[in-house]
């Protein structure tokens, strides 16, 4: 069964008990647990296509998403969020509580890392191979990867590239993408079919809107697929795109620069790292023009081929 | 010139020691086990770690660069070599050994 399967009664129902409500998100799985109606109304519809797993299963996060239970209840309510049984975001309103959800999933996530190799980049894939886009907050990472998947990339992620270690596949974990500030225009004007969720403004990074995954995305969930192509894109305004080869070498320390957890792999992450670039071209990319950035990551993915 | 006791010190690169080399670029990676740290190193640096996999005085290091280099004027060579070998060290990448 997947999560669409549950109405939001039964959904509420589940996430209200003990066991809680269980996702299979791909490489890992998490138990939720919440009595917030409106919060879980949207967590259906942003997870709509992920797989339920039974109310046994094993877990890696347990996540429990609750109700400040103080004076501001009646006037300005507010969410608290507990991880594994910490606490380590400070309360939300409850109107942002999809927001609190997604950055402790994230938070999750980072901390869960000892076996894999774990990037901060958008992934996408095409027959079987994948674009890795490395970057950190502000590139435009997420609004291309965005266009990118609503022009027949499939899209695995846009926060956290998970190489698997014993075999240097990149495993796909597709949730929704926080588009942020312009980007949730700009996406709603490329493809108006898309699902794009409420608006938070206000945030550290702004207004922030997520994009559900698309359907097939989800639908691959547990298909892998291999390094080929790692280009480190950088929006400058009003910038030609341009795109130029990088040294395998400086690849390698701008990758590293951007994974959550090399120090902690230490000399597997060294040699994981080095497979990973051997086995990719490389490329600096600057654009301001989506357009333009599609058709040169076209170009030279079908050269690379 | 080095004094002659610096001349006697044998020097030798730390074990495991992991390098990335890719065939197109002129600079490597080197992993340091010991530091957890990663660094980027040009040719030189990359060839003298190679022959320190043995104790070596900076004597024999520099006769051996003159032949992989097929240097004629040894001067520009070895003003070089010693600071970098200071660095090799400094980054904790070799050591003086006792052999």
């Amino acid at each position: 069964m997947k999560v669409a399967d549950f109405s939001v009664k039964q959904l509420s129902a589940s996430a209200n008990c003990q066991a809680g409500f269980r996702v299979d998100l791909g490489p890992f799985a998490f138990r939720l647990r919440s009595r917030q109606t409106k919060f879980l109304t949207l967590f259906r519809d942003f997870y709509a296509e992920f797989p339920v797993l039974q109310a046994d299963a094993l877990v890696d996060f347990y996540i429990d998403l609750a109700p400040l239970d103080n004076h501001r209840r009646w006037i300005k309510p507010q969410v608290m969020i507990k991880l594994n049984g910490e606490q380590p975001f400070q309360p939300f309103a409850a109107s942002y509580a999809m927001l609190l959800f997604e950055w402790g999933l994230n938070w999750c996530i980072a901390r869960h890392a000892e076996q894999n190799l774990m990037l901060h980049a958008a992934v996408l894939e095409r027959q079987g191979k994948a674009l890795i886009l490395p970057a950190p907050p502000g590139s435009g990472k997420s609004t291309l990867c965005a266009a990118l998947a609503q022009s027949g990339w499939r899209f695995l992620s846009d926060e956290f590239c998970i190489i698997r270690a014993k075999d240097r596949q990149i495993l796909p974990i597709p949730r929704p993408t926080p588009l942020k500030n312009q980007s949730i225009e700009i996406i709603k004007n490329l493809e108006p079919s898309v699902f794009i969720g409420p608006s938070f403004p206000n945030t550290r990074k702004g207004t922030i809107a997520h994009l559900r995954a698309p359907e097939a995305s989800i639908a691959k969930l547990k298909n892998t697929a291999s390094p080929a192509w790692i280009v480190f894109p950088s929006y400058q305004a009003q910038a030609k795109v341009k795109v130029q080869p990088i040294k395998k070498c400086h690849a390698f320390m701008k990758l590293a620069t951007n994974s959550f957890n090399y120090q902690i792999q230490a000399e597997e992450g060294f040699k994981l790292i080095g497979d990973i670039i051997d086995r990719s071209a490389c490329y600096n990319m600057s654009y301001s023009n989506l357009g333009e950035a599609i058709a040169q990551i076209e170009m030279l993915t079908h050269v690379n081929q | 010139m080095l004094d002659s006791v610096s001349a006697k010190i044998k020097w030798q690169c730390i074990k495991p020691l992991s390098a990335y080399k890719p065939e197109s670029d002129e600079e490597s990676l080197i992993f340091n086990p010991q530091s957890g740290e990663t660094h980027l190193i040009n040719f030189l640096a990359c060839d003298i770690l190679e022959f320190l996999q043995q104790p070596k005085t900076i004597g024999s290091l520099a006769a051996y660069l003159y032949d992989l280099y097929q240097v004629e004027n040894t001067s520009d060579l070895d003003a070089q070599l010693m600071p970098l070998i200071e660095q090799l060290h400094d980054l904790g990448l070799i050591y003086a050994s006792s052999e």
